[in-house]
């Protein structure tokens, strides 16, 4: 007998920046079970990244209702390293450079802290090595970039290999992957899903945001979402992406009442 | 060995000093140059600090605390005894701890209370020759105490591979103590050093060392300060370079400790196509108070400078960065170049940044500039958002903003013992917690 295991459960979500009170998530509801790849689609401000960085913990944001459970835990109560430690883990759109840390150093403290969550030892050097060089093959990541700094003048498609490099390393539970398709060339474009492909998994869930049906070509999602004005409005199998491809948003948005119009 | 006995040029500096300190006074707070540091609190206490010599009559053995401070520097030599090193308890050589054999011959590396016995030879040519003792009130002060320190020659052409090491050790552990060391480098043509001048200590401590550096035609010296002395030290540091043609000076000044600590690093550019590199890096938190001051004056054609000071401020601290160059009439071709970086960990922290250009040529490139920010908070998210605590993200971060400094120190147990240094500093932070 099949037991579902829920990763993720989004209940009414709203959420707004802190600085200005402009509302940006107006009631997503979401569930993700272990084993699955769900992409969120949707138009550019819609609220993807803000749902990405609402998951992650990044400060800015203030959830004003709904909840977000993670394998059955309040997410939202956590600090964004527990969430990490925990198994939740953000690719980020535009991954930021970091001058001065260089990339394994900082891979290493980032696996020994969760590896350390874990109840488990740190790695010893030895292990690091073979460990980084395993994914830094999947990924067909250059050892020159391993020992640069922290994205420091990686150009955008090394910046998402980095990435996927440093998913693979951590070994997450939830992967979060905005935009990780966007800057790519169609060799970078394969690479990068084939190591996402490889982490796929029955214990693990992912939740790809993307505009583009091609990544879909690669990366075969379970269920796909349109995410516009801070609602899903649309849910559906793999052909949604097609249809969207085809037609645009534009249709969606004028049939929106019926899916987002209910009262909250 | 008492004052008596010393060789007449030492008396004729004494007594220079003396007299000149008298005519000049301390500085002023009104006074320009030294508007950033507390002159007033430095004037009140000095009083209380007296020479060590003063206080035991004899040589002081350094105290349990002020061993433990020179243990501290562990990596750069004391320890491991792998430097040559002359290391001063509270002004005096400690000749136990000291290593000075073994060096190329005709190289001198030696207390100057040592040859203050001999024969004047360079020395007396060397001693006080850049004249601060005039004009200086606390280089005067240092002139008037005079009773030991370091000569360094190198003579023309010779190359010392390996790093000398001068330790000060200020022992306040049994009252607050006085000390007035003066250090002389001098460089031959064509010769290369390596120097690293280390203040540590132990309670309350007024260190007013001077360091004169005389460098020969194409000569290299690579000169580290570090200090760090106790968070109840006060410390007023000058040093002054003259260079020659083709003389090459790189400084680091790493200043990490006392209560008020001042970095004053004069660089005289006198010969054509001189060039100084002065890096520097600041850390003070709490209630301390770092104060930089450099001038680099370009007198001569094609002689370049550049200056990367950064400095990195928590708790109510308050730092300084008064940078001034100035090219001269003759000083064609300059290039210079003076950057400021500060890192504010605080809301309280203060930092005072006053680049100056003064240019009497127009056939030159100089450039200046002073930033001060904030840790970045998309870097500090990244990094938490990769399982690294918050304490964590900011001494990677913080770590990462004094490692361009820290890279470029030639002297790999330096760099170890700071970044250790550094990482200490940052733990015992309440906000890196
Ligand atoms: N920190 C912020 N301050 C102000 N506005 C913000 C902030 N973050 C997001 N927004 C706004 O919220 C809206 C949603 O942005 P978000 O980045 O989530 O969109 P997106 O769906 O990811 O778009 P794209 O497809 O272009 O990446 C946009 O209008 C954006 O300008
Ligand atoms: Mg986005």
């Amino acid at each position: 007998m099949n037991v579902t295991t829920t990763i993720l459960e989004i209940r009414g979500l709203k959420a707004r920046i802190a600085e200005d009170g402009t509302e940006i998530l107006k009631g997503v509801d979401l569930t993700v079970n272990a084993g699955e790849v769900h992409a969120i689609m949707g138009p550019n401000g819609s609220g993807k990244s803000t749902l990405a960085h609402v998951l992650s913990g990044r400060e800015g944001y203030e959830v004003t209702d709904g909840t977000v459970l993670y394998k059955g835990k309040d997410l939202l109560s956590m600090p964004p390293e527990e969430r990490a430690r925990e198994g939740v883990f953000l690719s980020f759109q535009y991954p930021v450079e970091i001058p001065g840390v260089a990339n394994t150093y900082f891979l290493r403290m980032a696996l020994n802290a969760v590896r350390k969550h874990r109840g488990l030892p740190e790695v010893d050097a030895m292990d690091f090595l073979a460990l980084v060089e395993e994914k830094a093959a999947l990924v067909e990541m250059e050892d020159a970039l391993l020992s640069r700094n922290v994205n420091e003048g990686f150009s955008g498609g090394e910046k998402k290999r980095n990435e996927i490099f440093q998913m693979a390393v951590l070994d997450p539970t939830l992967a979060i992957l905005d935009e990780t398709d966007s800057g790519l060339d169609i060799d970078a474009l394969r690479v990068v899903a084939s190591g996402v492909n490889s982490l796929r998994s029955a214990d693990r869930a992912m939740l790809l945001i993307t505009h583009y049906q091609r990544l879909l070509n690669y990366i075969t999602p379970d269920v796909i979402h349109v995410l516009s004005d801070g609602r899903i409005v649309r849910t559906g199998d793999k052909s949604l992406a097609l249809l969207l491809e085809e037609k645009g948003y534009g249709w969606l948005e004028a049939e929106a009442p019926v899916g987002a119009g209910k009262a909250s | 060995m008492s004052a008596t006995a010393s060789p007449l040029f030492v008396q004729n500096l004494r007594h220079e000093g003396l007299e000149a300190l008298g005519r000049l006074g301390l500085p002023r707070p009104s006074d320009e140059e030294w508007r950033y540091t507390s002159v007033a609190t430095l004037e009140k206490r000095l009083p209380e600090f007296v020479p060590a010599v003063a206080r035991s009559g004899a040589r002081p053995a350094a105290s349990e605390e002020a061993r433990a401070a020179v243990a501290s520097l562990g990596p750069i030599g004391v320890a491991g005894r792998r430097l040559h090193q002359l290391v001063f308890v509270n002004g005096r050589l400690d000749s136990g701890l000291s290593r000075f054999d073994g060096l190329p011959s005709g190289v001198r590396f030696e207390a100057l209370s040592r040859l203050f016995g001999e024969p004047p030879g360079l020395l007396a040519k060397r001693l006080g020759l850049l004249g601060g003792h005039r004009s200086h009130p606390f280089v005067a002060m240092n002139a008037a105490h005079l009773l030991d320190g370091v000569f360094l020659h190198v003579p023309d052409g010779v190359v010392l591979a390996e790093p000398l090491l001068v330790v000060h050790v200020a022992d306040g552990s049994a009252g607050p103590v006085a000390s007035h060391p003066r250090v002389v480098l001098s460089l031959g043509e064509n010769a290369q050093a390596t120097v690293v001048e280390a203040y540590c200590g132990t309670g309350e401590a007024f260190v007013n060392p001077v360091t004169e550096i005389v460098l020969g035609a194409h000569a290299h010296l690579d000169h580290s300060t570090l200090q760090e002395e106790s968070p109840e030290a006060f410390h007023v540091g000058t040093t002054e370079a003259h260079l020659g043609p083709g003389a090459q000076l790189f400084s680091h000044v790493l200043s990490v400790g006392g209560r008020i600590a001042r970095n004053e690093l004069t660089v005289r550019l006198h010969g054509d196509g001189a060039g100084a590199t002065l890096d520097g890096l600041f850390l003070a938190r709490g209630e301390q108070q770092v104060d930089n001051h450099t001038l680099v004056d370009h007198a001569r054609p094609h002689c370049g400078s550049q200056q990367y000071y950064k400095g990195i401020l928590d708790g109510s601290a308050r730092g300084a960065f008064d940078g001034k160059v100035i090219v001269r009439p003759a000083g064609a071709f300059t290039d210079a170049h003076q950057k400021n970086r500060n890192l504010l960990l605080s809301d309280t922290a203060r930092i005072d940044a006053k680049p100056q250009l003064e240019i009497y040529n127009n056939d030159v490139k100089c450039t200046h500039g002073s930033a001060t920010g904030r840790l970045d908070a998309d870097a500090l998210f990244y990094l938490r958002s990769r399982a690294l605590s918050e304490g964590q993200a900011r001494s990677v971060l913080t770590l990462a903003f004094a490692s361009e400094i820290v890279d470029r120190i030639p002297v790999e147990p330096l760099r170890a013992h700071l970044t250790e240094r550094v990482l200490g500093w940052l733990a015992g932070s309440p906000e890196a917690s």
